[in-house]
């Protein structure tokens, strides 16, 4: 709770009741950068879509009716599977109208307040000024009815595991304008944020598409090396066994018990690489002033928003059957521990699922502005000689480098990883050097940054002179950008 | 970056670019450690002496005493070492912190990327008037621990990093 000001009739813990809730549609209000610490912008209380606890029982509705059905074809008994369905139904009916009634969130003094729960009544603050980025998603089920899902991401917290849903897709995205230009970032002027009043008509400076064939492609390819090793094990394993048996005068059917893994496993991996193909269809990334949004998904459609000024790294990434056809994928990372994908928590969100190199240069470029990526690759140097039998099959590929900008670093062999992180953007740097290392004179080097782990660049057996000559440099370049920087970043 | 370096730096934390005034630990760290280490030994010493006296008889006993004190001497010999090798210094802009034996490990914090700095003492600690600064910035898991200060330079050490901090903030 920020000391703004908060309106008069408002209860004093922050939570208003909810008999107060049913709010007149939202008034006008200037929206703006900076506008939130002259004047802060409120939105009333509002709740969400009437349509939500239909939503959101979606499956159970399903699994009733499924198993209500079953019991009346098997049993023959009409009556049973009526009183199932209707004992299901009138349970659903009524816990979902509660806690939807209980349910709302409203915006005071820059912060999005959302409120939920009968019992326990639980009440979630977020802090706009840390907000890092907001996704629309709509899943296939909300999309029948117009409806869309708000997940937002603030630094420090994995809020997006309780997303704001369902809302009208215009009110989402409405709303998601009004969020953006409240966590004053972005740089949009005061007219052109308020000409996106009516939102949709914005549709920014497109950087980059993806065509469905190399998406296709693209993730067949990446899925491919995994798929192989794992079927090569699994028939090598039976052939062996089989083999053993056979010796033994054992008449075998290993063959056919691990046929049913096999084909299972191939099962999956085929469907999560169509997953992938559907989430990532008709691919769109654009720039809409100041800030990198996101479109795609065939069923599921997703529009992700991410305030430039919020990129803590990017990396460029090249699965090793990439190689073939020198595809690029490009991600970025914020502040925010996790960003919720359809397939669960990942690190970093791709602007560029699959894309060629001088694509992957631009959209690199543009998400770190002010840099080019062939500039930042030529800062890399190898680590010295005398490492590389610890690293037998990466260090060829493996560098790190101090380019203008930023920290470059490149490992990784089945999927080659370049990720540049800003000097503004460092936490902290670490040197460490086990005692092989010492052995050896080399030392590590670990630039840390906010949030994920995974993103953290690491020089790994760097000479020992070197490394501590990189983190005094990593530490110098990192208070002169930030000082350097207007306005600081929270 | 020279690759050739004849007869580079084997403790290259020693070789800071500038000169660095580095913090030594409290001498009660050492004896804090060395009793808790001595009262694990003793639990372990005495768990072991038990099948050792049945099998072997009294000389069990002496076995078993014999290669716990055999052991607590080597112990002690690395966490006199290892105390020793734990260092902080302040700099303009940053605090280091140093520490580790064999796996040596340096750590830069910028004052301005500083989130929370906390003091914890627990009873043993406590005993021997020590206490431990934790540092956290926003970088997920990592957490720069200087353990084994006086209270008043622990306390003095937050207070400078806390003013420090809100002097220079700079965010994530």
């Amino acid at each position: 709770m920020s000391g703004g000001a908060r309106p008069p009739g408002r209860d004093e813990t922050g939570e208003a009741p909810p008999e107060e809730w049913p709010a007149p549609s939202i008034a006008p209000v200037p929206i703006g950068p900076g506008m939130a610490s002259v004047a802060p912008v409120e939105i009333p209380g509002r709740r969400l879509h009437p349509l939500t606890p239909l939503l959101e029982s979606f499956r159970l509705l399903i699994a009733v009716v499924l198993a209500s059905s079953w019991q009346m074809y098997v049993q023959e008994n009409i009556r049973v599977g009526v009183v199932i369905a209707i004992l299901a139904g009138t349970f659903g009916a009524v816990s979902g109208l509660l806690s939807w009634l209980f349910t709302g969130y409203r915006v005071v003094g820059g912060e999005l307040q959302i409120s939920e729960g009968v019992l326990i009544r639980k009440s979630r603050t977020l802090p706009l000024e840390r907000l890092q980025g907001i996704e629309v998603a709509q899943p296939l089920r909300a999309r029948i009815f117009g409806l869309a899902q708000l997940r937002i991401e603030v630094a420090g917290a994995s809020e997006t595991e309780a997303p704001l849903s369902y809302l009208k897709l215009g009110e989402a995205r409405e709303l998601r304008e009004q969020l953006l230009a409240l966590s004053g970032r972005g740089g949009a002027p005061v007219a052109e944020a308020a000409a996106e009043a009516a939102p949709e008509t914005a549709e920014g400076t497109p950087i980059a598409r993806v065509g469905a064939a190399r998406l296709a492609a693209g993730t067949v390819l990446e899925s491919l090396p995994p798929t192989l090793i794992a079927v090569a094990l699994l028939v090598g394993l039976g052939a062996v066994l089989n083999t053993v048996l056979n010796a033994y005068g054992v008449e075998s059917e290993v063959w056919q018990a691990a046929g049913v893994p096999f084909l299972f496993g191939l099962l999956t991996a085929a469907l999560q690489t169509g997953s992938g193909i559907l989430r990532n269809w008709g691919f769109t990334l654009s720039r809409v002033d100041g800030r990198l949004r996101v479109e795609r998904g065939l069923t599921e459609k997703n529009s992700n928003t991410v305030p430039l000024g919020r990129v803590t790294a990017v990396s460029v990434q090249t699965p090793v059957m990439w190689r073939l056809k020198d595809w690029r994928r490009v991600q970025v990372s914020t502040a925010s521990i996790a960003q919720q994908g359809a397939e669960g928590i990942v690190h970093g969100s791709a602007l560029l699922p699959v894309g060629t190199v001088a694509e992957a240069e631009l959209v690199a470029g543009t998400a770190l502005p002010g840099i080019t990526w062939p500039a930042v690759t030529a800062t890399l140097t190898r680590p010295p000689r005398r490492a590389r039998w610890r690293t037998p099959l990466t260090w060829r590929l493996r560098g790190a480098g101090l380019g203008e900008d930023v920290f470059a670093v490149r490992y990784g062999l089945v999927k080659t990883v370049t990720v540049a992180v800003p000097y503004a953007r460092i936490q902290q740097v670490e040197v460490t050097q086990g005692p092989l290392q010492r052995a050896q004179r080399l030392a590590t080097v670990r630039a840390r940054i906010a949030g994920s782990v995974s993103h953290d660049p690491v020089a790994l057996h760097r000479d020992a002179a070197e490394a501590v000559a990189m983190a005094a440099e990593l530490r110098r370049r990192a208070d002169a950008a930030a000082a350097a920087e207007q306005p600081r970043l929270s | 970056m020279s690759r050739r370096d004849p007869r580079g730096p084997s403790l290259p934390f020693d070789h800071w670019p500038t000169d660095l005034d580095w913090q030594p630990m409290a001498g009660e760290l050492r004896t804090v450690r060395l009793l808790g280490m001595g009262v694990r030994i003793l639990l372990l010493a005495v768990v072991l002496s038990v099948p050792l006296a049945l099998w072997l008889g009294p000389v069990g006993l002496l076995y078993a005493f014999g290669a716990a004190a055999a052991f607590a001497a080597l112990r002690s010999w690395i966490i006199v070492r290892a105390v020793r090798a734990w260092g902080f210094a302040e700099r303009e802009k940053d605090l280091l912190v140093k520490h580790g034996l064999l796996f040596r490990e340096l750590s830069i914090v910028p004052y301005g990327r500083i989130q929370l700095v906390d003091l914890k003492a627990g009873p043993i600690e406590r005993v021997f008037s020590l206490t431990t600064v934790q540092i956290r910035t926003a970088a997920l898991g990592a957490v720069t621990e200087i353990p084994g200060l006086d209270p008043q330079v622990a306390e003095g050490l937050r207070d400078r990093l806390s003013a420090r901090a809100a002097e220079v903030r700079e965010g994530l």
